[in-house]
């Protein structure tokens, strides 16, 4: 059976408007034990930002948390998932642009997020049963 | 044959001492493409400090980047040896939920490794090869 993308990603993503301050995703990815904001402009997924991009893209710069809206420094080259997508695309997915986290969205909606790490625990599980890791081209 | 902590792992430990800013902390993790770095006082080995730890626990709660990094790292260390093998490391983070550990060689700290040195992009399955091996009957 082929495992699809709702099975493994993290439901319920963290959103907030492009126009809030970087302070107020850190907060958020504390409150919400994440890592990963999906932005969002005029009721669109924009974009996501991640505790490294606060990192090297706010602290790193001398930028002002609370004065750097979330807009201007999350990556904006999206890659996504539908729910109904098979895993393997989100593994490919995650080669191929080098992310480690890839929004999943529904009728423009974003619901969950998949990282390399749901992937790496749905590998695991699959290969108990059929040893599918232990395959080179895996 | 299975790889050994040595060959994954960031070798040559990146330091900040315990005073330098939280600011300095984060620029050193970008300029060395790294997301952990050692925090040293009064040269001893203090703690660890992430791009993580200082978002949640700089930006979410209002410090500025000018403050000093030392308060902010998790002491408490667990390390893992060079001679281990890999699958060591990725059962010791899975245990303890943490990232990134230290690898102790000959009594001294020398590398990080982290579950992105684990889980290299171009090469999934040797990693979930390895998880597997861990948790055989999972």
């Amino acid at each position: 059976m082929t495992t699809k993308v709702r099975d493994i990603m993290s439901p319920a993503p963290v959103s907030m408007a492009a126009t809030e301050p970087v302070s107020a995703a850190a907060r958020a990815m504390k409150e919400h034990g994440i890592g990963t904001v999906l932005v969002m402009a005029d009721g669109r997924l924009s974009g996501l930002v991640t505790d490294r991009d606060i990192t090297v893209r706010v602290l790193a710069e001398n930028r002002d948390p609370d004065g750097t809206r979330v807009g201007d420094i999350c990556s904006s080259e999206l890659a996504v998932l539908g729910p109904d997508d098979d895993v393997e695309q989100a593994a490919r997915l995650v080669r191929e642009r080098a992310v480690r986290r890839i929004p999943v969205v529904q009728d423009g909606t974003p619901v969950g997020v998949v990282s390399i790490g749901d992937l790496a625990l749905d590998k695991d599980q699959e290969s108990a049963r059929s040893h599918v890791a232990a395959r080179p081209d895996a | 044959m299975s790889a050994k902590v040595r060959d994954v792992m960031t070798p040559g430990p990146i330091g900040v001492d315990y005073y330098q800013s939280i600011g300095d902390a984060a620029r050193t993790m970008r300029d060395w493409g790294v997301g952990a770095v050692l925090v040293v006082h009064e040269q001893a080995l203090h703690g660890l400090v992430t791009d993580r730890d200082l978002v949640v626990r700089a930006v979410a709660e209002s410090r500025t980047p000018d403050e000093a990094v030392g308060p902010l790292s998790s002491g408490d260390l667990i390390g893992v040896n060079a001679e281990d093998d890999a699958a060591v490391a990725v059962r010791l983070m899975r245990e303890h939920a943490i990232g990134r550990l230290p690898v102790i060689e000959d009594g001294q700290v020398a590398g990080i490794v982290s579950m992105g040195d684990l889980t290299p992009q171009d090469d999934l399955a040797s990693v979930l090869s390895g998880v597997t091996k861990v948790h055989p009957n999972t």
